[in-house]
């Protein structure tokens, strides 16, 4: 054996943790030429030439993954920053699930296993030194990618240690380092690869471009059950010969998702796009049920009317029978919210290339466990024939996490037998989303100024396909099952209406549903109650939960934010002539995070809306990369923003009647306004930062334009009731 | 189909394309050079724009006959090692989430700045609320334009 190729992997039993909780056994152990590497965990690689390479297997979608990630095992190695590279973990369909990125996970499920890791690699090293010294480990220390002994002054760098390490068994039970210790962690770290991104080098999926590669634009059912009659590609000539064939595909049940629909395949993504616009296929669109935005509003205001709840819930959990209030002295309250997509700056698109009974895939997913799982199934193939290279996202929001692509451009290249990318247009994309269910909020309680002794969420929201109840749970949106503040009677039911557009995920789940019918309702209640907003919350955290329920820590948490933004906005004091506040605050539960956002701002008599300041507070445990973090919270204020006062999609005849930024308008940097955050110090373990700071948004800028104008907004988004930025 | 040359960050590339088909997808899908991106493709988001003698534009919206013989600059050409004193504010600042719009967003702060070596506020939301950002990136970008503009300055 070539020396200087040899790779050195750990034997891995010792390390039992670590493939528990993350790791195959060496699913990138690949050799590489000229360097002898030790791989003491799948995720390090240490070479002979002073390089260390750490893997991430996280899906990189703007969330900065490929810097916080790495650190957490850089602090524990104590390596050389200069020296580390970072690289993404290659694909292995035995345990694609682990590549999933959403729901804020991806710090706080893996931080221990990373810094064990670390630790574990250390560990290794150091006994390593200690043996070519002859002492103890315990006397030694370790800096930048090398072993010291302090008493002789001697060092080895870690390089020099690679033989000797690999040989050693590795430890169950590293020891981490104390909190004080860190030098990476909770500092501001070097992005690792922000000089690709800024050079135009970052390469997307969008960006794949093979030898012998051809474009692919797919003209889909408007509805999502639709079936092709017939098509006519007469027009299509006059293109010339850049189109190369036109392919039906086929919908693929079993979690893939994709429409049918009939591709052009052309020479380059502009003529396929031009193509899509000339040809004509005649639909069979079946039944679509509420298949208009008016329809389906009435349907979810019936429903919670009318029909028994589905599911319902009291304080314990899941309850048996739900119960309306009958008290007359309840106050009550409706809201509605629309469906909304993500439009995420780089289009859906999925490159594919058949070979040998094997597909070769190139794509940013934030799924990649349903190529193992779902895709594999549906093309009938074991789940090692499919290979994904997985490139950053340019954007996902919870749209990636589907593979309605990868049916299409695997399609298509088995058609063609040649690599394919299909790329959606904008209009593909929008049309083609899993939207943000519209929903019905019903609240209903029985309150006076120091308590709220019955309490009732009744939600109406759009399921699909049909009265789903699993796609009802809270991962889209579903019942609001807990309540954030202490109440004696407490119950929440949930209504499904079958949903004429599909449904997905979106950026912060049912929290942006549930969380604006709660706070605007809050705020209703106090100004029923003659009672300051604030106080009213603070005078309901008092009454305390039960202390078995495991609640009493995340209210106080929440209470500490809100006092903290209720202090930087200057709450007490008055505000200046025409200027309103409102506040609102979110606990985050799903993801271990607190937030409250305060607004201060008017409302002319033409109701232009001028925000003067808007204040976050938030505990998101300890903060891992403070930076990162920070530019989550300042996106997560954009993106909120632009949901509450702009974004919105209407349904006429089942479909999606928005296309393009033109006529679905998002969020401007002249909009955006004066921002203070305030992040609280913590060392609770480290909660998901994609996420929380949505869902107070919206909440806390319309109880500042009910403050300011009287006027409850109901619905959302506020263009929608003539308000303007 | 027409032959066109086109002089791409400096260098001279005959292409032979249908005279309708947008500089952008020429970039992206003749040239290989990727760097620009498509979002919406009908010059409302301005995930790729381009500079022209300078000037920015949105490529999707430029034929070939028009850019021929004039100077194109992409983000691939901006500068030689990401140096411009915008990649270098957009690099200290952190600026990029998933980064997408970012090239579009870095040339359209390039001619913004050429044209006015020290914009106001004002002028930096005129001309910056052009371009679309879905992760949020709007409070940096405004802080790396102030940015940019110092670094310009010192190296004059």
């Amino acid at each position: 054996m070539n020396r200087r190729n040899f790779l050195r992997i750990s034997s891995f039993t010792a390390g039992a943790w670590l493939i528990s909780d993350l790791i195959p056994l060496a699913s990138d152990a690949r050799d590489r030429a000229g360097v002898e590497s030790f791989m003491p965990n799948p995720l390090i690689r240490i070479q002979s030439d002073g390089k260390v390479i750490l893997y991430v297997m996280k899906q990189e979608m703007g969330q900065q993954v490929d810097t916080s990630l790495p650190a957490l095992i850089a602090e524990e190695l104590d390596v050389d920053p200069q020296r580390v590279q970072v690289e993404t973990f290659a694909y292995d369909a035995a345990i694609a699930g682990r590549y999933n990125t959403y729901a804020s996970a991806s710090i706080r499920s893996s931080w221990q296993t990373l810094r064990k890791a670390g630790a574990a690699a250390r560990t290794m090293l150091m006994n390593a030194a200690a043996d070519v010294w002859q002492v103890s480990p315990e006397d030694l220390k370790t800096e930048n990618s090398k072993v010291i002994n302090p008493v002789t002054g001697a060092s080895l760098s870690y390089a020099n240690l690679i033989e000797k390490a690999s040989n050693l068994k590795v430890p169950d039970n590293p020891v981490l380092k104390d909190l004080k210790d860190f030098k990476l962690i909770g500092k501001k770290n070097k992005r690792t690869n922000i000089k690709k991104i800024l050079g135009g080098k970052q390469e997307y999926g969008i960006d794949v471009r093979l030898p012998g590669m051809v474009y692919a634009a797919v003209v889909r059912s408007p509805v999502f059950y639709g079936k092709i009659q017939s098509w006519d590609d007469s027009a299509l000539k006059k293109l010339g010969p850049g189109i190369l064939q036109v392919v039906p595909v086929s919908q693929m049940g079993n979690g893939v998702d994709n429409r049918n629909g009939v591709a052009i395949i052309a020479t380059n993504t502009w003529l396929a796009f031009r193509a899509q616009q000339l040809l004509k296929v005649e639909w069979d669109l079946g039944a679509i049920p509420n298949s208009s935005t008016v329809a389906l509003s009435a349907a979810l205001k019936k429903a919670v009317s009318t029909e028994k709840p589905v599911l319902q819930f009291d304080s314990k959990g899941k309850a048996s029978f739900f119960s309306k209030i009958t008290d007359l002295k309840a106050f009550k309250a409706t809201y509605e919210l629309p469906y909304l997509a993500h439009l995420a700056m780089e289009p859906i698109n999925c490159t594919a290339w058949y070979k040998d009974g094997k597909y070769e895939l190139w794509g940013g997913f934030q799924a990649p466990g349903a190529f193992a799982n779902n895709l594999s199934k549906a093309f009938g193939l074991d789940p090692s024939a499919i290979f994904v290279n997985l490139l950053p996202m340019g954007g996902a929001f919870g749209r990636k996490e589907k593979v309605d692509n990868a049916a299409e451009a695997m399609q298509l290249s088995k058609a063609t037998g040649k690599p394919v990318q299909v790329v959606f247009s904008r209009a593909d994309d929008t049309k083609n989303d899993f939207y943000r269910p519209a929903s019905f909020h019903q609240l209903t309680a029985v309150a006076d100024k120091l308590s709220i002794s019955n309490w009732r969420h009744e939600v109406g929201i759009a399921t699909f396909p049909a009265k789903n109840i699993s796609s009802a749970q809270d991962i889209y949106g579903g019942p609001a099952n807990d309540l954030c503040y202490p109440v004696n009677d407490y119950q929440s039911a949930f209504y499904a209406v079958e949903s004429p557009v599909p449904i997905g995920s979106w950026r912060s789940i049912s929290y942006n549903h549930n969380v604006f019918a709660v706070e605007s309702f809050i705020d209703e209640l106090a100004k029923r109650l003659l009672i300051d907003p604030v106080d009213f919350r603070m005078n309901l955290f008092k009454n305390g939960f039960d202390e078995n329920n495991g609640k009493t820590k995340h209210m106080q948490r929440l209470q500490t934010v809100l006092q903290k933004c209720a202090d930087a906005i200057h709450w007490k004091q008055k505000p200046l002539l025409k200027r309103f506040r409102g506040i609102a605050c979110c606990q985050y539960t799903h993801t271990d995070a607190y937030t409250a956002h305060a607004f201060e701002i008017s409302v002319s008599p033409e109701k232009a809306i001028t925000i003067h300041k808007v204040v976050c507070a938030i505990d998101c445990g300890l903060i891992i990369d403070p930076d990162g973090f920070r530019a989550q919270v300042e996106g997560s204020l954009v993106w909120a923003l632009s949901a509450a006062i702009k974004e919105e999609i209407t349904i006429t005849n089942g479909q999606a009647d928005q296309q393009s930024f033109f006529d679905h308008d998002v969020m401007r940097l002249r909009e955006m306004p004066p921002f203070e955050l305030i992040i609280v110090e913590s060392n609770e373990n480290p909660g998901g930062a994609g996420e929380p700071a949505v869902p107070s948004v919206a909440p806390a800028l319309c109880n500042a334009i009910a403050a300011a104008t009287g006027k409850r907004i109901r619905m959302l988004p506020l263009i929608k009731e003539g308000y303007t930025i | 189909m027409a032959k066109y040359t086109l002089i791409v960050n400096g260098i001279e590339q005959g292409v032979d394309v249908d005279p309708a088909m947008p500089l952008l997808w020429i970039l992206r899908d003749e040239l290989n050079l990727t760097g620009t991106k498509y979002s919406c493709g009908v010059g409302v988001c301005g995930a790729c724009t381009v500079l022209v003698d300078g000037q920015a534009f949105r490529s999707c919206q430029l034929t070939a006959a028009f850019a021929s013989g004039k100077k194109i600059t992409t983000i691939e050409g901006l500068s030689d090692e990401v140096t411009h004193p915008v990649q270098q504010a957009w690099e200290e600042l952190n600026v990029p989430q998933c980064g997408y719009c970012q090239s579009g967003q870095m040339l359209a702060a390039a001619a913004l700045l050429s044209k006015n070596p020290k914009p106001q506020d004002s002028i930096i939301d005129q001309v910056m609320s052009q371009n679309i950002c879905r992760c949020g990136t709007h409070y940096r970008i405004k802080k790396a334009i102030h940015r940019a503009s110092e670094i310009a300055a010192k190296k004059g």
